[in-house]
This record gives structure tokens, sequence and C-alpha cells, in this order.
């Protein structure tokens, strides 16, 4: 009987170990080295057009990672569904950069060297951008970068774009709200990302340079931190009227939930990570007064999104993956993968710099986050525009709005 | 300020001590190191949030079902891979290379069976409101952590010095062969504190849950904390384990309050390189070094 027990949880082990490794090779890859690592998604073979993709499937940022996988897949997917590009179909090598900047620049080094793409989708996170950048800029391969942060399009590469606006257009915007209601301090906590050290940045130079509000403490967040009773305590110490959250979407519900445990009830600000579902989900209540910026804001059902092209994504994201996507990443991957489709045709071929200046041309391009104009920045920024959301009762609004229904929320 | 930050790093340093027993107890069952401990903290925290937070099980049932599984999960693990390398006569450091191996096969795992999102774990006390102590807002799970905690040592201790199985274990640590020659079971030894590690994991996973929430990298994050509050204490010792994650716990908040948040990790990590050189034994004296 014993024995039987051992031999069944064994087996049970065995099973869903193997289970595990089958499935992860088969639906990402990775940059560690080895090359069965790579996955086409798309078509199999033949003459098709391959393009790369890099970001986190695997670490601390998976969760918004394989969001943003799935955006670009499925954009493949409808590309190939509607024919392909200039009559070819399309096919997606996708590298797991594990989050960090030396899995980047592995996955780059394969895209470019070894995959040979035409045209690169890169990672949500700029500090993987900016560790890449260098390798896809000398290997003439243009990539559409989906990282907010200002500083990876402010090296003067060639090949490099965005596919929205970055953070840095969110900075005024919100310091006109955090003036409305009232905000005179504010305590800052900083994730040791880059976008998040570029978007706290950007908030705080412009509250430097409005001088209207005074910064308490500036507190930071380590990556692998789960407790931040100390920082936090400091910052509540000091009394502010409100607190800035600079930090990544999987450590923003926790930390809220922590902030608000500690006694805390007053503003919460930060950027788009703070309008991400997951926030709401795991702070639940806590995250009520919670106000930020961001391009998009997943909604709670397909209807009440912003537009019908917005719609059409939510429904087809649903249909395919079965639920809403959980990060605004997939709008901003869909979008990266839309934007080289149009250079694509534009170019009449796959050469890769024939893509980058047909890209650099695109103009009145309408995609998700709006519409593109890479004609009037010449560095690879594409649009401005970010709007200012605020989490009341539960669910998000547009702070417009809310303050049109309810008024304009002031400091206790 | 003072309160709070005291009392979050009591809780932060009993979670780290939930995982440092672990550490301890199969290093003093096995001699082996196991890096799996974290992530089975993880497993053990998911389990626990299907049966009480998606199937709407009560807690105690939930806890108890969670860690009987974690418990056979263990036994497990050391059954058909530590055993197998060991009886290969494998050398200690494949075996702790197995373990961190086995602890990214459960994260992918984890990520597979449930996915690699945030998730809430419902409060364990819904009655019972967060209250003050000196000012400070107290969540009523931080202080069951702590009780927790404490009240795993203390067994932990006595079960390891007062039971026959308890003296079996450490026997079979100190001299495989003359505990068989004794009459021990030494496999069946060390299996079952594997399965009790991993159990002890489970609780401490679904104790956390509630205030860090439960994702594929909880164990991660707190993994390399708590294997150096094993060491500080002394490895292999049950009262170090808890002394020492309470100390990293405390350091740690205390030094992100009133030093700077910038220098926390530095100062946690800076504090184990120089115990591994001036006090290796740890605070409680562990026999860790061979000579």
């Amino acid at each position: 009987m014993k024995k039987s027990m051992a031999l069944l949880l064994v087996g049970a082990m065995v099973l869903s170990l193997a289970g595990c490794t089958g499935s992860q090779s088969s639906s990402t890859g990775t940059a560690g080295g080895n090359t069965e690592g790579t996955t086409t998604v798309g078509a199999e073979a033949g003459d098709v057009i391959k393009l790369g993709y890099f970001g986190p499937e695997t670490g601390p940022n998976s969760m918004t990672g394989q969001e943003a996988r799935k955006g670009a897949q499925l954009k493949v997917k409808e590309i190939n569904q509607a024919g392909g590009i200039l009559g070819q179909q399309v096919t997606l090598v996708v590298y797991d950069d594990k989050g960090t900047p030396e899995g980047a620049v592995k996955a780059a080094t394969r895209l470019v060297e070894d995959d040979k793409v035409s045209a690169i989708v890169g990672s949500q996170l700029s500090s993987n951008l900016q560790a890449a950048g260098d390798k896809i800029e000398k290997g003439g391969i243009p990539c559409v970068g989906t990282g907010l942060g200002p500083v990876w399009l402010k090296n003067g590469w060639k090949y490099f774009f965005r596919s929205q606006g970055n953070s840095e257009s969110g900075a005024a915007p919100l310091n006109d709200v955090m003036e409305q209601v009232g905000v005179k301090s504010m305590a800052v906590m900083i994730a040791q990302d880059e976008g998040s050290i570029s978007s706290a940045k950007l908030v705080t130079d412009e509250v430097g340079r409005r001088g209207n509000i005074s910064i308490t403490t500036s507190e930071v967040s380590q990556n692998t931190d789960t407790d931040w009773t100390g920082q936090l305590s400091k910052m509540i110490s000091t009394s502010p009227d409100g607190i800035f959250l600079s930090v990544q979407v999987e450590q923003a519900g926790p930390m809220i939930k922590q902030l608000r445990g500690l006694g805390y009830e007053g503003f919460i600000f930060g950027n788009e990570c703070l309008g991400m579902p997951d926030v709401r989900l795991v702070a639940g209540d806590a995250a009520n007064n919670s106000i930020y910026y961001a391009v998009h804001v997943i909604p709670d059902s397909i209807e009440e999104a912003n537009s019908e092209k917005e719609k059409a994504f939510l429904q087809a994201f649903t249909d395919e993956y079965g639920a809403l996507p959980i990060g605004d990443v997939a709008y901003r991957t869909y979008d990266a993968v839309t934007i080289i489709q149009k250079g694509i045709e534009d170019a009449g071929n796959t050469e890769p710099t024939a893509i980058r200046d047909a890209i650099k041309n695109i103009s009145g391009l309408e995609v998700l986050a709006g519409t593109i104009d890479y004609t009037q920045f010449d560095n690879g920024e594409g649009m401005v525009g970010t709007q200012i959301f605020i989490t009341e009762n539960g669910r998000n609004y547009l702070f417009e709005k809310y303050v049109d229904e309810f008024g304009v929320p002031t400091v206790n | 300020m003072f309160v709070n930050v005291l009392i979050g790093g009591l809780v932060l340093g009993c979670t780290y001590g939930m995982l440092a027993l672990g550490y301890s107890l199969i290093y003093q069952a096995s001699g082996y190191m196991n890096f799996t401990q974290p992530d089975l903290l993880m497993v053990g925290a998911f389990m626990g949030l299907t049966f009480f937070g998606t199937w709407g099980w009560p807690f105690a049932i939930s806890l108890a079902l969670a860690m009987i599984m974690m418990f056979l999960l263990g036994m497990a693990m050391e059954r058909s891979f530590i055993r197998t390398l060991v009886k290969k006569g494998a050398k200690n450091i494949y075996i702790v290379l197995a373990t961190i191996a086995l602890s990214t096969i459960l994260q992918n795992a984890a990520m597979l069976i449930w996915d690699s999102r945030q998730h809430s774990f419902p409060s364990i006390f819904t009655k019972i409101k967060p209250f003050k102590i000196g000012g400070a807002s107290v969540r009523p799970e931080g202080i069951l952590a702590i009780v927790v905690a404490i009240s795993a040592m203390v067994l932990l201790h006595l079960f390891l010095n007062k039971t026959k199985f308890g003296t079996a274990m450490r026997a079979s640590a100190q001299n495989k062969t003359a505990a068989n020659v004794m009459g021990i079971n030494v496999w069946q030894t060390i299996s079952i504190t594997y399965g009790i590690a991993a159990a002890l994991a489970c609780l401490g996973g679904v104790i956390v849950a509630p205030n860090l929430g439960v994702s594929m990298n909880l164990g991660t994050q707190l993994g390399m904390k708590s294997f150096a509050s094993a060491v500080i204490g002394g490895y292999g010792n049950m009262y170090g384990a808890i002394v020492g994650a309470l100390l990293i716990g405390l350091i740690e908040t205390f030094s992100a309050a009133y030093i700077g948040s910038l220098y926390k990790d530095f100062i946690v990590f800076a504090l184990l390189i120089l115990a591994m050189i001036f006090k290796p034994t740890g605070i409680f004296n562990a026999k860790v070094y061979d000579t």
C-alpha cells in the first residue's frame, strides 16, 4: 500500500513536471541559450515574413509579459487570416528575456544574428530596450518598442520606434490634478527599474518646476521586496497630502494594501500601472482614491470600451484567450505589430532598412492608442497624450467624467 | 512610526522564519541544503488560496488539506529525486543543484496550474478588524504570523529533542550507517522530514498570503533572506532559524525606515557575509563547518 502510494505520488509529480516542461517549450522561447527556445507563431514554414518578439515570459514581470506576447500573437493571427502581408504569411519568433537586461541582449542577438527577422516587437520594459538597443541598431533591424520610459528613444538610434505615447506626457496632467485636489505635500516611492525611475523623475521634475508641492521623502523599492513597512511607515510619518507610487504592477497591489493597512487614507498617485485590473484585484477597496495617468485602462467589460476599435480588439482578445487582457501591454504590442505591418506594406518588401524607412514616414495610422505620426517627431516617437483616471468605488473612471458626476475629490 | 516599524519587522521576520525553519529542519535530518523551500511556500499558498479563496472551504479545513498535500509532495520529491541522487553517490553540491532545479520547475508548474498573476488571498479573520497598538494599525494576520512562527519553533525543537522520531532524525543526519545499524529506517525518516518541511512551508505561505498576496514569485522574493536568516541564526538550529529571521526582519525594516531604503538589502547581506566569516556557527553555535 505504502509502495503504491509512493509510486502514485512520484508518477503524478513526474507527469506534472513533464507536462509543465512540454507546455513551456511549446508556448514560449527563452533567451537562455538553447536553440529549442524559439517559438514560431503563425505560419509554419516556407516563404514567410519572420518577425521577432522579446519580453518577460518568466520572472517578476511575467504577468504583464505574457499579456504583451498575447497581444502580438493575436495581431499576427489576424494578419495571417486576412491573407498575410504582401501575400506572405507572417511568423512571430518569440524569446523570453526573463525580464532581465542580459536576457534581452541575448534575445536580441538571437533575433538579429540567428533568426534574421525583418522587424522586432520590443519588450515593455524600457530597461531591456535600453540594454538590447545597440545590438538591434547595429544589426539594422527596425524595432517597435513597447516600454513607456522616454530614455531609450533618446539614444539617437535610427531603427527604434515606440507604439504609443511615452510616460513624459503624463507628468503635466497628473500634476494638474494633484494641484486641483489640493495636494501641497507628497511622499514618493520608486521601484528600481528603468520605467519606474523614469516616470518618477518626470513627475517629480514637474513638481519641482512648478514649485507648488513639496516632496517630504523619496523611498525606493527593490524588485525582490514583498514588505514595505519600513519605507511606507517613514512616508506616512511625514504626513503627506498624497503618496506617489512609481512601481510595477506586480508590486502595486500588495504595496497599496500594506499602505492602507498602515492607516494611510489619502490620495495615491501613480503611472499607468495603477490602472491594471490586478491592482484592484489584489488591493481590493484599498485601491480606491488612486489617481494615475495612462493611455489605456482595461475596462471591466467589452461594452465599456472607449472606441469601436478597442471594442473589436477586446472581443478578439477575449475570443482568443478567454478573458479580457490584464495589462495595457497587450494593446501596445498589438499596435506594434500593426505598425510593422504598415511599414512592410509601404516598403513593398521585407528588407529591414526599407521597412525602417517606411515606418519613419508613417503618418495618420489609426491604432488602439490613437493616431500614429512618426513624421512629426523624427526620433521614433509617434504620438503624445495620456489621460488621467481615478479608481473609486472599486472601478476606474476617467477623471473628468468622475468630476462631472461626483465633483472634485479633495484632500481631507 | 516606531511601533509600526517594530510590528512590521516582527511580522516580516516571522515570515522569513517559517522558511528558515524548513531549511534548518532538512539540514538537521539529512545534512543537505534544500532550496525548494521558498517555492514550496508559494505552492502551499496557492493551494490554500484554491481551497479557501476559490472554493470557499472553511479556513481550518483548507489549511489542513493544503498542508497534507504539501507533506505528500515533500515526501514525493525526496523519494523521486533526492534519494535517487544520493543512492547514485552524488556529491552534496549536486543535491543542492537538484533542489535549485526543482525550485524552478515548481515555479513553472505553478504558472501552468494557476497563472503568473498576482492573487489576493482573502482575509482569514473576517470578523476581527485591524486594531491599534501604540497608535499603529495592526492586522490580525500579522499577529497570527508571529504566534504561528514562535509556536512552530518551540514545537519543532521539542519534536527534535524530546521524541524518539526526532532523535532518529538527528541520528540519520549525523551517521546514516550507524543509524541503520541501530534499527532506524533512515530513508523513511528523511522522507518524512522533507514532508514536514514542505507542510511547514505551506503553513507559512497560507499565513502570510493575506498580507503579501500570492504569485509564482512569492517564494523567490522571500527565499534569499530566509536563507540568510537560517545562516545567521545557526544553520540547522530551530531557535537560530527564528531568532536569525527576526533579526533580519527587524534590521531590514528599521534600516528602510531610519537609515534609507536604498541601504536595507546592502545591510542585510553584509550582515550575512560578516556572520559567515566571523561567526559561521551562527548565534546558536550550529555545527556547520567540517573541522
